[in-house]
């Protein structure tokens, strides 16, 4: 189930190619509804994800990153920029082609329960869209393979999602994703809503899975530590904008944006000593995306905040080798 | 035992009676909270953690549920005795509870102020004006900016935080001798967690306040707690102090936890690897196994582990295991110390 | 003091203090109760349902043969009746048993059908309403409201006065004044079910929309609209026995419920079964399927929450 060739021009280019991507949401009001105002969810971002890379995209709530994985699907009709996958720009294709784009891109999301539509049975929900979509008369023996892939039995294709523990309908999520040979895979939290025993066994199971295809692999999710874990480069997200992006390590363990080393800083640590380790930086609520601060967005809440922070939005540039950050602290790296 | 100690739950048994079987929440659970101190309960769903919260509060819906047995001490009293309105008094004000989702458990058509309003109105004996003007005073003392004009607004005008924060200023209101918070901070972004974390330890030292911290993440754990107890499938299996937990757990179930959540820094320091993982599912409380509950997922089960379940054994003053394997660790006197524990057996 | 806890899920508690839990007894007698009411309503449909099957076999006479000589005999229970007409006759001298009996096949087929006509067109626009929003759904919900402001009985009347009062047509009228009840609740819960993680997931996977409507989303509103199937016939029964009542429903001499209702009218004073007795299996029939709605409401309803 190795992904297919159809598409893919050089090794190097890049499977997605999100070029200042922009959502926003009319907010109606009064008799006539007109528009009062715009939810700016995803304002301007930009990244790429090449094959086989997993990217991981963090933020709290508000910053827009589960709205852009359902952009990127065009379940929402964009406001402006392009998404670019295998060079192809999603948002100017018709109705038909747009579907068969989808069959390459898959998501898996983060509710187990309502994912999964409570009247079809395991094998109807796994392989639907392959059937529809290839016409295969063998499509049961691909859902039994896929299943198996995803540590479930032959026998489950009969049952309904109730007759399922949560982790077990994860499962049954990712092997639907799975189904169609995807050359991407977005997870929207895909394990946020899990135990945190059955984490481990998905977290290792995607993990697995992802060397066994070699899919492209977006991971949005608001847990850090799950996202060190599993993804090759991040992008940390702040009303509606990537703040900063840079390899696992690089971020992580040398943050430059303010806001990524609040986030880290905030991450409470399952060690000894905790207690008195505590360090809380960032005070105030996240602003609203109806209304986000002038400049840079993050100036209302930043202990480094500047002057210049008020007025003008800092662009995002190479701080460090392949470490990108929009904030007016760093400046571009030298060119020789 | 001390006189410090603000309550002691014993033997404590809540089921469920569904159509469909009896469902054992919580079957035999002792724990015990020290004022000024925090308790961290940590368990995953379905470990009974909850509902042993409930049942101190004496919130378990009945039907379908009831607290079959055991005693939940507290003030000198058996609150599994007392009336229906002495437990009245009790709740909200010496006892106090904060939950996960702010949003649903503050009422959303009334405003905030008259909500914290009624907690002086009803336990204080106060009239409107002045449990207004308490409620100010407390929604400052919690950190919400310029509290005194947000005493009209409602709930939904809130984000998730400052609600989670007016929640807490009803709960610490009557300045409770016990606060207990089930998963106060899971539904909130991890900055904001920690400001609400930051603000529960700086009020508990502040009114030397008992804290039970009921969570899943290990970390909120480490960072908040003195004592901890580790339930799986309704019963305490492990209880041990918080430096304990890091370097010398026991039961299985408390090691393939800590063994199976990524860590910051991990990654980098030991190269990528697998995470450790608990094989296998929480068990359906209606058809237990015999035997230990843990058994089926552990990989150091022994054969008897399936048989018959394992009592707790104590390793210390302060530490208990119900494991087989601690067995032959247990100390050969059975009788606690005067040092501070958090369970008595 | 060293408590050793072990499994002691039969340990009496010491001092007595809680309560014992309820038995098992207790708790499949609550099941049942629940249920009783259900079975009993799904008994009196099932009657329903034999006698309208097998109405040529139940019956005791021909309902159209007419015994002048034997007309406004009182029913076999009260003085002067006897075995030969169980229920008595009428004024032209036919049974009224075997009459009533024909009578529950006329309102059973013109019940259903009413439903079943009022439900397609309803289903079909709530979802395309539903699912697409927009003009269609602008459109739709004003139709709906327009027509649930107009009085529903003024309506069939029309339609049956323009097309003319035969059984096709009034399951016509009743089935097409009565298609926005289905409407409503199918735009609604299409809208609720169209923002669902699944139907997302659906549409993620390229699926046409044609069969995300009718596969994903159809499937899940069924439940719902069975339940209100079950209690539009009802419904349905008792306006086709209104406009029988009117003359505007099944012409004479055939027996619906309604035109007995009607035909006694007259007699009610003496002969007062000519139009209770039809009243009496109106109200049996409807409060069977009634209960039968009911039940299936509460079985459907948890279930539902619970996947």
């Amino acid at each position: 189930m190795a992904v297919q060739e159809e598409e893919i021009a050089a090794a190097d280019q890049p499977v997605l190619d999100v070029r200042d991507l922009k959502m926003h949401f009319p907010l109606r009001a009064g008799l006539l509804k007109r528009v009062a105002n715009y939810v700016y969810a995803v304002d301007g971002v930009s990244f790429q994800i090449k094959p086989g890379e997993t990217l991981g995209l963090v933020g709290e709530s508000g910053c827009g990153k589960s709205t852009v994985g359902r952009v990127l699907l065009k379940l929402y009709e964009p406001t402006a920029g392009e998404v670019r996958f295998n060079g192809r720009n999603i948002f100017a294709v018709d109705e038909a082609e747009l579907n068969r784009i989808r069959q390459r891109i898959q998501i898996i999301f983060q509710d187990p329960f309502a994912s999964l539509n409570p009247r079809m049975r395991v094998k109807e929900l796994v392989g639907e869209a392959y059937r529809v979509h290839t016409g295969d008369k063998d499509w049961e023996k691909n859902v039994e393979q896929v299943l198996k892939k995803v540590g479930l039995q032959p026998e489950h294709m009969q049952r309904y999602p109730h007759e399922f523990s949560g982790g077990q309908r994860q499962r049954i999520g990712i092997a639907r994703a799975l189904a169609m040979s995807p050359q991407l895979i977005i997870a929207d939290e895909a394990v946020s809503a899990l135990d945190v025993s059955i984490q481990a066994q998905v977290i290792n199971l995607l993990d697995s899975l992802k060397e066994e295809f070699g899919f492209s692999f977006l991971f949005i999710s608001h847990d850090l530590s799950v996202v060190e874990h599993i993804a090759d480069r991040v992008a940390v997200m702040y009303l509606g904008k990537i703040v900063e992006m840079a390899s696992d390590r690089n971020l992580y363990q040398t943050p430059l944006h303010p806001y990524t080393d609040a986030l880290i800083a905030a991450v409470p640590r399952a060690e000894a000593g905790g207690r008195a380790r505590r360090k809380t930086i960032l005070r105030g609520d996240v602003p609203s995306p109806v209304n986000p601060p002038s400049g840079c967005r993050f100036h209302t809440r930043c202990p480094k905040a500047m002057d210049h922070c008020r007025v003008e939005e800092p662009k995002m540039i190479e701080a460090r080798p392949d470490h990108w950050v929009a904030c007016h602290l760093h400046g571009p790296m030298p060119h020789d | 035992m001390t006189d410090d100690v603000v309550l002691t739950v014993s033997g404590l048994r809540t089921h469920f009676f569904t159509p469909t079987g009896v469902v054992k929440a919580v079957d035999g659970v002792n724990l015990k909270i020290h004022k000024g101190r925090t308790l961290g309960v940590l368990g995953e769903s379905g470990s009974g953690k909850s509902v042993t919260a409930l049942s101190v509060m004496r919130l378990v819906a009945d039907p379908p549920g009831r607290i079959v047995d055991g005693e939940i001490h507290f003030d000198g009293r058996d609150l599994l005795k007392v009336s229906d309105s002495e437990m009245r008094d009790v709740r909200g004000a010496d006892i106090s509870m904060i939950f996960q989702e702010p949003m649903t458990s503050l009422n959303p058509v009334m405003t905030v102020g008259d909500q914290v309003a009624e907690v002086f109105m009803i336990h204080q004996g106060k009239n409107r004006e002045e449990g207004l003007d308490a409620a100010a005073e407390m929604l400052d003392q919690v950190g919400i900016p310029s509290a005194r004009t947000r005493l009209g607004d409602y709930p939904h005008q809130f984000s998730g935080g400052m609600r989670q924060r007016v929640m807490i200023a009803m709960a610490i209101a009557c300045r409770s001798k016990l606060l207990i918070a089930d998963e106060p901070t899971t539904a909130l972004d991890v900055t904001i967690q920690a400001q609400i974390l930051d603000l529960i330890l700086s009020l508990q030292e502040e009114l030397d306040m008992a804290v039970m911290l009921i969570t899943h993440d290990l970390g909120v754990i480490a960072e908040t707690s003195d004592e901890v107890v580790v339930m799986y499938a309704g019963e305490v299996v492990e209880y041990l102090q918080i430096d304990d937990l890091f370097e010398n757990a026991q039961h299985p179930y408390t090691q393939g936890l800590l063994r199976s959540i990524p860590r910051l820094g991990d990654k980098f320091s030991r190269g990528k690897q697998p995470l450790q993982e608990i094989p296998g599912t929480v068990p359906n409380l209606i058809r237990l196994p015999p035997g230990c509950p843990f058994a089926p997922r552990c990989t150091h089960a022994l054969p008897k582990c399936q048989q018959a379940r394992p009592p707790m054994f104590t390793l210390g003053p302060t530490h208990g295991s119900k494991c087989w394997l601690s067995e032959d660790d247990a100390s050969a006197s059975a009788e606690p110390t005067q040092a501070v524990s958090a369970e008595t057996v | 003091m060293t408590l050793r806890v072990e499994d002691t899920a039969d340990m009496v508690p010491a001092d007595g203090g809680v309560e014992a839990p309820p038995s098992q007894a207790y708790i499949v007698f609550r099941k049942m109760w629940h249920l009783r009411l259900g079975v009993f309503g799904l008994l009196l449909m099932a009657a329903l349902l034999i006698i309208a099957l097998f109405a040529p076999w139940v019956a005791t006479h021909e309902p159209l043969d007419q015994d002048i000589l034997e007309r406004l005999t009182p029913p076999a229970f009260l003085e002067g009746g006897s075995m030969e007409h169980l229920l008595g006759t009428d004024q032209l001298g036919r049974d009224v048993f075997s009459r009533i009996v024909h009578g529950a096949r006329i309102s059973l087929t013109v019940g259903v059908s009413a439903v079943f006509v009022s439900m397609i067109i309803g289903v079909i626009l709530g979802l395309f309403a539903g699912y697409f929003g927009g003009w269609i759904d602008a459109v739709v919900d004003f139709s709906v409201n327009a027509m649930l402001a107009f009085p529903f009985i003024l309506l069939a009347m029309t339609l049956v006065i323009i097309l003319g009062a035969s059984m096709q047509n009034i399951i016509l009228a009743l089935g097409i004044s009565n298609w926005p009840i289905f409407a409503r609740v199918a735009r609604i819960e299409t809208r609720k079910l169209r923002d669902q993680e699944f139907v997302v997931a659906a549409r993620a996977q390229g699926l046409s929309h044609y069969r995300i409507i009718f596969k994903h989303v159809l499937t899940n509103l069924a439940a719902a609209m069975l339940v209100i199937a079950t209690v539009e016939v009802a419904r349905s029964i008792i306006r086709e026995t209104f406009l029988s009542f009117l003359g505007l429903g099944i012409q004479p001499p055939t027996p619906s419920w309604g035109l007995m209702l009607a035909e006694g009218r007259d007699y009610i004073l003496t002969v007062w079964w000519l139009s209770t007795l039809p009243g009496v299996a109106i109200f049996l029939s409807c409060l069977g399927i009634n209960l039968v709605g009911d039940a299936l409401r509460d079985l459907l309803d948890p279930r539902m929450r619970k996947a």
